[in-house]
Parts: structure tokens; sequence; C-alpha cells
């Protein structure tokens, strides 16, 4: 394997020794070639150091390395945590809010979302790309916020337990936004359960003022109170309903009464304060209407709502826009200039990314990351969106520890239902996807397996007819590009 | 069996495009209902016809401006002498789409699709068409115009203008049947060189203010008078806006694995609301221009502000805009259908205008 390969995957499993040997262990002798995403300071000191050591084995290089820096390393985190601090105490007593998102997906989503529509009224400083680590919001405020910014949006990472809490303690958020759990990163964080919690520091952090709390409907079961799963007395959030909560609707967006969502997770909950209603998805992008409930967290007595259309593919982005129309009206904000801002969204990079190809092909990629909570977005965009066929290429979900087996070939079932054609990539679990898809009826034939995107695209290629829509998901460009 | 007259080429600088739209309308023809006669008119001007004409092998080899081993083509401008059901112009450029064909047809009683001759002529002027857009209050951005003579004898005049109308703007000759000859100009340095540049291609020349934050939408009209079905609207897609498939999955070329970027996106991207907008739009615009076959109206269109200004009018539009009507399920072979019977009707309603009026005029006067 290559070095920058070896540093790539370093990068990616963020430093953590054990995880990235078993990694190493699973990709020896593949040969896989991955590309470090990011060139920080961190990944130079660990290959200008590891080369130095030339006279050892690689991998002893790189554990030296990491081993070398990480005193280091530890002061450099404290001064750039200080030097944050005392800029955010600055900046705040000149009128800066700060807004932390957590969740297991949709984050970077929502912020990137959220930056652009209040831009235009307010501005806004969001950590960029998927930075969400203590060290990297550090030197984000340190470098890129500036006096004039009203607005400053922070992805909190959820890597182990006490990552939010801790970062919520960094940036002392005036507004919170709480994204689905999900069954993301279980292998690390060991259960959902372990997720949730850890997810909840944030919502634990808004005990006091839950109406600056927006949390997905999704979460009704882990924050929701009543329709709580989460038995444990101590969970974050157990008990309260009174946080702003926002997902789908039930489409009815002009009576005032709150009707029950269907769409709510749990029986009996209320339906959300912000809702997505009758979404439609079609080659344009998605036409949706954005409600406002009435209610008392707001002190409205009758409810609003704006027709909204947005380039962005799928209700689930819809549903992303809803904090940012929250948010808009506690700050004052046009709201009805933040649903014509929409128009205009930018694609999100490698979330349902389209690429217009010739003969009318749309490639859409979901390559980020996918998990077993966060995949029926997309299915839903396969069931929605006009092709003449589908064809799928992933490497299923990843880090679900002994679920694997079974979540994937459930995969390949849901694919049969959606999908003509599939392309996977080779891992442990490719075959529960494909047993799992000729199970639910897809055709063994049409399914094709390689090692890396090059072979699968070669042998997927005819497969590819005029309106095809050709759906990658699944973050498998690092771990198998 | 219809004998159908394709008619392509002229001496115009959109000659080449002109070959490939007529091409590929022949090889979309139903041999069932339609002969097809190609009519290529070479870049000197000369027409010609002959089945090796249908070929793009055969136009490869030739000198355009002087080819050999086709027959001469003569229309007769005597009504009835022509062995000709209806012709399909298939033109871009002055020649054949600014009125110049469409007028001889006319006089030799030839059913087109048309548009007539007004309609070519206005629809292809930009600065008359922006004229009658003023005239109707319809949208458009703002600009100014100005002649070869006015530019040579009054440049300072000309450059104050420009700089009234506010960088950057776009120079445009008044007639041309597609981008060729038109330039940004960011700066006043610039703009002299361009101005003398674009004078090459016409002596009246359109300048035109860039709009922010707009896309390109195109739509394409099809019908006659009041008789019309708009296509679904289209964003093309620059060179440098193109996402490109290949750049991101693959190393190398994309078009060998046929998944090269699209240079268009069909639908664009606007609400269903400014989808329904700009087509009415669209429809008012083929009405008040007179127009008829099939037209291809380009905008730009402000998504968030629902601003929507025209920015010209093609009255014969590349491929005759099959993409969009293909994603108006409507396909080609329909679509050269709806055409010939666009121009046969055409033709007969001028059949039916009173042409003669009794008198006796000649009989009472002197000589």
């Amino acid at each position: 394997m290559t070095t920058r390969t070896l540093l790539a995957a370093l990068q990616q499993h963020e430093y953590n020794w054990p995880r990235f040997s078993q990694w190493y262990q699973r990709h020896q002798g593949q040969d896989p070639r991955i590309e470090p995403a990011d060139w920080t300071v961190k990944l130079r000191l660990v290959s200008a150091i590891s080369s130095t050591l030339f006279f050892v084995p690689q991998l002893v290089a790189l554990r030296l390395a990491l081993g070398l820096l990480a005193p280091a390393e530890g002061t450099l985190r404290q001064g750039w945590q200080t030097l944050a601090r005392l800029k955010l105490a600055w900046l705040r007593r000149r009128g800066l809010v700060v807004l932390g998102i957590a969740g297991s997906y949709a984050k970077t989503s929502t912020k990137h979302i959220m930056a652009y529509l209040l831009e235009e009224q307010l501005s806004v400083c969001a950590t960029p790309k998927s930075i969400n680590t203590p060290l990297g919001i550090s030197q984000v405020i340190w470098r890129q916020l500036k006096s004039d910014h009203q607005l400053l949006i922070i992805e909190l990472g959820e890597y182990y337990q006490g990552d939010v809490a801790q970062l919520a303690a960094l940036v002392r958020p005036d507004y919170g936004v709480v994204t689905p759990v999900g069954r993301q990163h279980l292998e690390r964080m060991g259960s959902l359960d372990q997720v949730a919690a850890t997810i909840g520091e944030l919502v634990e952090y808004f005990a006091g003022r839950p109406d600056r709390l927006a949390v997905h409907q999704a979460n009704r079961g882990w924050f929701g109170g009543e329709g709580s799963h989460v038995q444990s007395d101590t969970h974050p959030g157990k008990g309260s309903q009174s946080y702003v909560w926002y997902g789908e609707g039930d489409g009815d967006v002009e009576g005032d009464g709150d009707v029950d969502s269907g769409k709510a997770d749990g029986d009996g909950d209320a339906p959300p304060d912000w809702t997505v209603n009758r979404p439609e998805v079609s080659a344009r992008g998605t036409e949706f209407v954005v409600r406002q409930a009435a209610g008392e967290k707001d002190n409205r007595a009758s409810h609003k709502s704006w027709q909204v259309f947005t380039p962005l593919y799928g209700a689930h982005q819809a549903i992303n826009t809803l904090p940012s129309f929250w948010l808009a009206g506690r700050l004052g904000l046009d709201q009805a200039a933040v649903a014509k801002r929409c128009r205009t969204l930018p694609y999100l990079e490698r979330r349902h990314y389209p690429t217009f190809a010739e003969n009318e092909v749309l490639i859409l990629d979901n390559s980020y990351n996918t998990n077993p909570d966060s995949w029926p977005a997309s299915r839903r965009l396969l069931e929605q969106l006009p092709a003449e066929r589908r064809i799928v290429i992933t490497a299923g979900f990843l880090e679900l520890g002994d679920q694997a087996e079974t979540l994937n070939r459930q995969l390949g079932r849901d694919l049969a239902g959606v999908a003509e054609y599939l392309g996977l990539i080779e891992t442990p679990w490719a075959d529960a996807i494909c047993q799992g898809f000729t199970a639910a009826g897809g055709q063994a034939s049409h399914v094709a397996t390689a090692a890396n995107q090059a072979q699968l695209l070669e042998s997927l290629r005819a497969t590819i007819i005029p309106k095809s829509l050709i759906l990658f998901e699944g973050g498998w460009q690092e771990q198998y590009g | 069996m219809k004998t159908l007259g394709i008619i392509f080429g002229g001496p115009a600088v959109e000659h080449e495009v002109s070959i490939i739209t007529a091409l590929q309308l022949i090889k979309h023809l139903d041999p069932n209902k339609y002969r097809p006669v190609p009519i290529y008119v070479d870049k000197a001007g000369r027409w010609w016809t002959g089945d090796q004409l249908t070929e793009l092998d055969w136009y490869r080899r030739q000198d355009l401006s002087s080819p050999s081993g086709a027959e001469p083509f003569s229309l007769s401008l005597n009504p009835g002498d022509n062995d000709l059901d209806a012709a399909i112009l298939s033109f871009h450029g002055r020649y054949g789409e600014g009125g110049w064909v469409q007028g001889v047809l006319e006089v030799a009683q030839v059913p087109y699709q048309g548009p007539g001759v007004t309609g070519a002529v206005i629809a292809f002027d930009k600065i008359v068409t922006r004229q009658i857009l003023a005239a109707e209050g319809i949208s458009q951005t703002d600009y100014i115009w100005f002649t070869a003579e006015d530019w040579q004898q009054r440049p300072a005049v000309v450059t104050e203008q420009v700089a009234q109308l506010g960088y950057p703007v776009f120079v445009k000759p008044a007639n041309g049947g597609s981008t060729i000859g038109i330039q940004k100009v960011e700066t006043e340095e610039q703009l002299a060189g361009v101005i003398r540049g674009t004078l090459q291609y016409d002596r009246r020349i359109m300048l035109e203010q860039e709009v922010a934050d707009c896309i390109e939408v195109n739509v394409a009209v099809l019908g006659l008078g009041d008789e019309v079905a708009v296509s679904v609207p289209e964003q093309p897609l620059k060179k440098d806006e193109l996402l490109s498939f290949a750049d991101k999955y693959q190393r190398g070329d994309g078009k060998k694995s046929g998944m090269a970027s699209a240079n268009r996106r069909i639908p664009a991207p606007i609400s269903a609301d400014q989808t329904r907008s700009v087509q009415d739009l669209a429809k008012r615009l083929f009405k008040v221009f007179d127009l008829s076959g099939v037209v291809r109206i380009d905008f730009f269109v402000n998504p968030s502000t629902d601003d929507v200004y025209v920015t010209e009018l093609n009255t014969i539009p590349g491929s005759m805009s099959y993409y969009l009507w293909q994603a108006s399920d409507l396909e080609y072979s329909a679509l050269i259908d709806r055409l010939v019977d666009i121009a046969e009707r055409r033709r007969a309603d001028q059949d039916k205008l009173v042409t003669q009026f009794e008198n006796n005029l000649l009989e009472t006067s002197k000589e």
C-alpha cells in the first residue's frame, strides 16, 4: 500500500489506531488507492515525521509519528481552544449569534443550507466542509470568523461519548439544531443508545431553554418525553416536549388545528412545529409547502405557510431547510425571503449531487455516507424521479458491527424494489446485499461486483441506456476508491 | 406520399450548423409519408440537389463554397411550377432565417413552416426585436444600439452611452443566428476592439446589459396562430459550468463511456410557477411577432425575484429544438408531421386572403 493511501486512511479514521489497524487488515493485499481528503497540519506532520523513519516498516513509522505528535498536539489543541474561546467571548459582546448542529447525519447539509439561506440577510460564518472537531472548529473561529459576522454556524461532531458536550462547552451555542439520530458509526460508538446519548448532550445543554433548540421529528423516540424509546431516567430530554420539532407534515397546510401527523414517530406525538408538506419531486427539483404551526412557543395565534421550490432533490432536503426558517423567525428576519432563496440553493457535494449527462442520464452522487436510517431518503428519490432504468452503485452500510450482515441484506431487498441493476463494491457484506436483492425478486445477472469503481463502471457501462438514473449510495469512495 | 423540400446551408456563418439540422431532420422523416428533396445552398449562394446531399460525408469531402457532383436546383418563381408539396427551411443565419428565402417562397407560393417574412425579419433583428418588446411592455434587459457610422463618427458618444449602461455588457451584431460574433466586454479598454470585430458581422450593433443572478432558460414554441404548444424549459449549461462525470469518477475521456456531461438541463431547475410564467410569455411573444412553425425563445430568469427577461427569438432553432419536444412527449417524426401540417395550413390561409379586386381602373385611366 502507498504511503499516501495509508495517510488518507489514517485521517479518515480520525487517527484512531485500533480502527485504522482493522481497516488495514481488511485491505491488506488489495492495494486500494485513496487520496487524503485534506492535507491538514496534522497530516503533514505525521507524513513528515514518518518519512524520516524510513528504516522501520511503514506501519511502525506511522504509529511512532502519531506517538511523537501526541504530547505536542494536546498542548496545541488547548492553545487553539483558548484562543477560540477568547475570540468568541469578544464577538458575542458585539452581537454574534452562535448556532450548533448535532446529529448522526444531515448535519453538514443543514449547515450549508442555513448558511446560504440566511447570508442574504445576515453576515454568516459556517465551519467549512465537515469540520466538526474541537481543533478544527477552534481554528475556524480564530482564522475565519470576522468581527462583522453576525451568525456562526458550527457542526458538532460525535465520534465518542462526551464529544458534543465538550464542543457545546467550547462554543456555547445560543441556538441548537439536532438532526436525526441514526445507525452511523455504530461500530465505534457501541450502540445506537450511545449515539443518541452523545447527540443528546446538545439537548441537555439546552435543558433550560428548550425553545432555542430545533429537533428533527425522527428523534421523538429519543428526546420526545413520553414517546421516548429510551428508558433511562438520566437520558437527556426525557420528559420534555417543549423543544421546537421539525419534520414532514401530513399535507394539511391550511388548517389551524394541530392535526396529528401521520409522519410523527411514536404514538400520540404532537405534530412538529415546523413541517414540510406536499413535497413533489421532479427532475426540476422539489416543490413543497413550509408550514409553521400555530402555537405557544412563538406566541402565534395562527399558522403560517410558504410555497417553496428548491433545485435540491427530495423531501429530506426540504426538511433540512426548516431550521433556517425557524432561526430566521427567531432572529426577526424575513422568512418569505428565505423561501425565495431556496430556489437558488446550490447542490451539496456528495449529498444527492446531480450530474446531468448526455442522453438525459442523471447521476446522483450520494457517496458521502449512508446508513439504514438515511437510506430511505435515497430509496424515495429512486421511486420519485422519472427514469427509464435505475442503477445503484454502493458498498452498502459501513461500520455497523454485528448488525452489518442483517441490515445489508435488508438493503438488498429494498434495492430490488427500486433498481434494476446493482453495482457492488467488494466488501465483506456484498454477498448479503446480493442475496437480499435476489431474494426480493432482483435478477442475479443484473448485479455486478468489483473491487473498485473503475472496474465496476466498466462492467456496468452496457447497462446504461438513455434516461437512466444512476445513484452512488454511500461512502465507498474513500474506503474503496 | 408528399414531396418535401428541405432547404438549408446558405451564405452565413452558421452554414455548417444548418447542414447538421437539415440532415438530422431528413434522418427522422417517415419514408412512408415523405419523399425528401434535399436542397442545399452553398456558401456562395448557389442552390443544389441530389440524393448524395443527405450524407454528411459528402459535405466533408467538398469545398462548400464551390461544391461539385450535385445537380443545380432551380426554384421557379411562377406559382405551381415547383414539384414540392411543402418545404421545411432548415437555415440558420440571416440568409434563410431572416426573411430572404421566406420572401422567395412566398413569391413562388411554396408552402413552408414559417414564420413568414414579417415574423422572420423582425424576430431575427435583435434591435427591432427590442423595440417591439418595449412597445408591448415586455420586460427586457437594458440595451443601446448604434450603427457603424455612429461609431466611426462619434465614438466618444457611444462609449459614454455604454458607460451609462454599465459594464459588463454583451456586444452583439443586430443580425446573427447564433452566438458567433457575440462577445462580453468587461472594461472600457476592451470596448473599441470588440466593436471593431463585431462590425465585421453587421453594420448595426446592440449592446446589452448583463443581468445578475439570472439563469438562462429557453423554451420552444410550435404552432400556427393561436394553436400553439410550448415545450418544457431547458437551461443551457456553459462549458465552464459543465459538471463532468468523467472528471468526477473517471480519469480519461468520459465520451468513451457514453457518459459525457450534457450541455443542457431539461427541465430547467425553476419552480412550477416560474415555468408556467415563462411558457405563457413565450406564447404571447409567438403571437406578437407573428411567428409560426417551431421557434425557440431565450430568456434570462431570476429564480429568486421572479423577473423574466426576453433575450432573443430563434425562428429556426438548431436541431429544430427536437430535444425539447422529446422531453415534452413529441418525437421528432411527429414534430416533422406538425411542421408540414403548419406549412400547408399557412399556405391555405394565405390562399383564402383576397388578392384580387374587381375594378375598371385600367379601362378608365388614360395613357
